[in-house]
């Protein structure tokens, strides 16, 4: 099946990735495989199926492959040319949404948050490998209903993508990402000071949190990673000049 | 810096990391977390990779890898710290000053991402006749040659940062051995990762999620303590 030929591609898919059509050029790419049967039946028409593939789009690069899929099903079934182009600015951002929800702001966090979790409990570089193996199932097994899914639903991929329970999924990884976060703040800092640190990991969690809600509003302003390098800096000197 | 193999694996490594950010395979390879951690193995210290991973993960869960956004590159950056830390000693203080160099270069290293989307769009302007033909090889050859792009930035970036860690000064024992460089590194970190979790826990039943996760966290480390 073409399918499985796609998703080494969708694995690549950003690639390319520039301001001027985004992943249009990674999706033209992963489109190939399933467009072949229509260069097999009307040259012209293939062409003109790769060149709309190439252009404009950008979503979640997850869940990309459901858009990838249903357009391909679409030109392959030959359908209004103005048709798959609605489709495809249609899916744009829907997928993009939910896609980022349950990916970057779902189960990357979700599974940091374990390997942080690990490595605060002690269990070294173990946690970590298995967060990764567990991200990286659920990341192929994602893909490949994304494609499926697509393929299935061709031109009516919106309304099966509203009836279908991504929704309900994105609010369950949320919560979870969100309780592992919370619980992974004091495990990172115990991890980093050691086991033997004693309450300080605790002190520090308590002071910084605090701290982050008191600021929360002029904080977001600052960027927190060059104000560390900052006080970075000049506490080394001053250690520095009391050498 | 240990043996020349060994610093090659690091390197090579360092280019796979960059690679995965953004161009593919995105299989969090590119996380602080993981990039620290097999930077320690590769080195010889898996605690130091896996404490520098950690610290820079924090500082990570504050960033949102998306689309046209500006985001800084903390995988790279994460295993030229982790060399850094390694070569000089390994200390609390190490880690603190080569964790403050690695968020700098990680803002370094986002800027090369612009330069690698703005090289991106210009080869792509260059094959748009071929594009807009519906040319089917030229796809492939964008595709491939933006990732060989992203392989020389990752490189030239991981490999400048070896290169400066290893003509560096070693910073005095007393600097290396300061606890308090790691602690401010570290609360820094505390802060920003409260910050990122607090802004995507901004809807109420998330944020009670991230509330009870924080407190069971307290709870499971007073315990511990």
């Amino acid at each position: 099946m073409s399918l499985f030929a796609v998703f080494p591609r969708l694995l690549v898919l950003q690639a390319s990735w520039n301001h001027d059509v985004m992943q249009g050029v990674g999706v033209g790419f992963a489109s190939l495989p399933l467009l072949r049967t229509l260069a097999d039946r009307d040259q012209e028409r293939y062409h003109r199926a790769v060149a709309r593939a190439g252009g404009f789009f950008n979503a979640n690069p997850n869940l990309a492959g459901v858009a990838v899929a249903a357009l391909a099903r679409a030109e392959c079934a030959e359908a209004p040319e103005s048709q798959i182009q609605r489709l495809r600015v249609a899916l744009a951002g829907p997928l993009g949404a939910i896609g980022d929800q349950l990916f970057w702001a779902g189960l990357v966090p979700a599974a940091m948050a374990v390997g942080m979790v690990g490595v605060g409990l002690g269990w070294g570089g173990g946690a970590v490998l298995g967060a990764v193996l567990v991200y990286n199932a659920i990341r192929v097994v994602s893909g490949i209903w994304g494609l499926r899914f697509g393929w299935r639903h061709g031109l009516g991929v919106g309304s099966a993508l509203a009836a279908s329970s991504l929704g309900q999924w994105t609010a369950r990884v949320g919560a979870a990402a969100a309780l592992l976060g919370g619980a992974a703040l004091s495990f990172a800092a115990r991890g980093v000071l050691g086991p033997g640190s004693g309450v300080w990991p605790l002190a520090l969690v308590l002071v910084m949190v605090g701290l982050a809600i008191v600021v929360r509003s002029a904080w977001w302003r600052i960027s927190p990673s060059m104000l560390t390098v900052v006080v970075v800096l000049v506490v080394t000197l001053w250690r520095w000049g009391t050498v | 810096m240990t043996d020349f193999p060994v610093w090659v694996g690091v390197l090579l490594w360092g280019g796979v990391v960059g690679v995965d950010l953004v161009s593919g395979p995105q299989a969090l390879l590119s996380r602080p977390l993981v990039a620290g951690t097999v930077t320690g193995l590769l080195l010889g210290e898996p605690g130091l990779g896996l404490q520098l991973g950690v610290l820079m993960e924090l500082f990570a869960l504050d960033t949102l890898a998306v689309g046209a956004a500006w985001y800084p590159d903390l995988g790279t950056a994460t295993v030229v710290a982790v060399a850094a830390a390694a070569s000089w000693g390994g200390g609390p203080g190490a880690v603190g000053l080569a964790g403050a160099a690695g968020l700098a270069l990680g803002h370094l290293g986002g800027w090369t991402m612009q330069w690698l989307r703005q090289a991106n769009a210009r080869s792509i302007r260059r094959h748009q006749g071929r594009l807009l033909r519906g040319d089917p090889v030229v796809l492939g050859r964008i595709q491939g040659a933006g990732l060989l792009r992203d392989l020389v930035r990752s490189l030239l970036l991981v490999g400048g940062g070896l290169a400066l860690v290893s003509v560096a000064p070693m910073p005095p024992a007393s600097l290396r051995e300061d606890a308090v460089l790691r602690g401010v590194v570290l609360g820094g970190g505390l802060l920003t990762a409260a910050r990122g979790l607090w802004r995507t826990s901004g809807r109420a039943p998330r944020w009670w999620w991230f509330a009870v996760g924080l407190g069971a966290g307290i709870a499971g480390l007073a315990v511990l303590a």
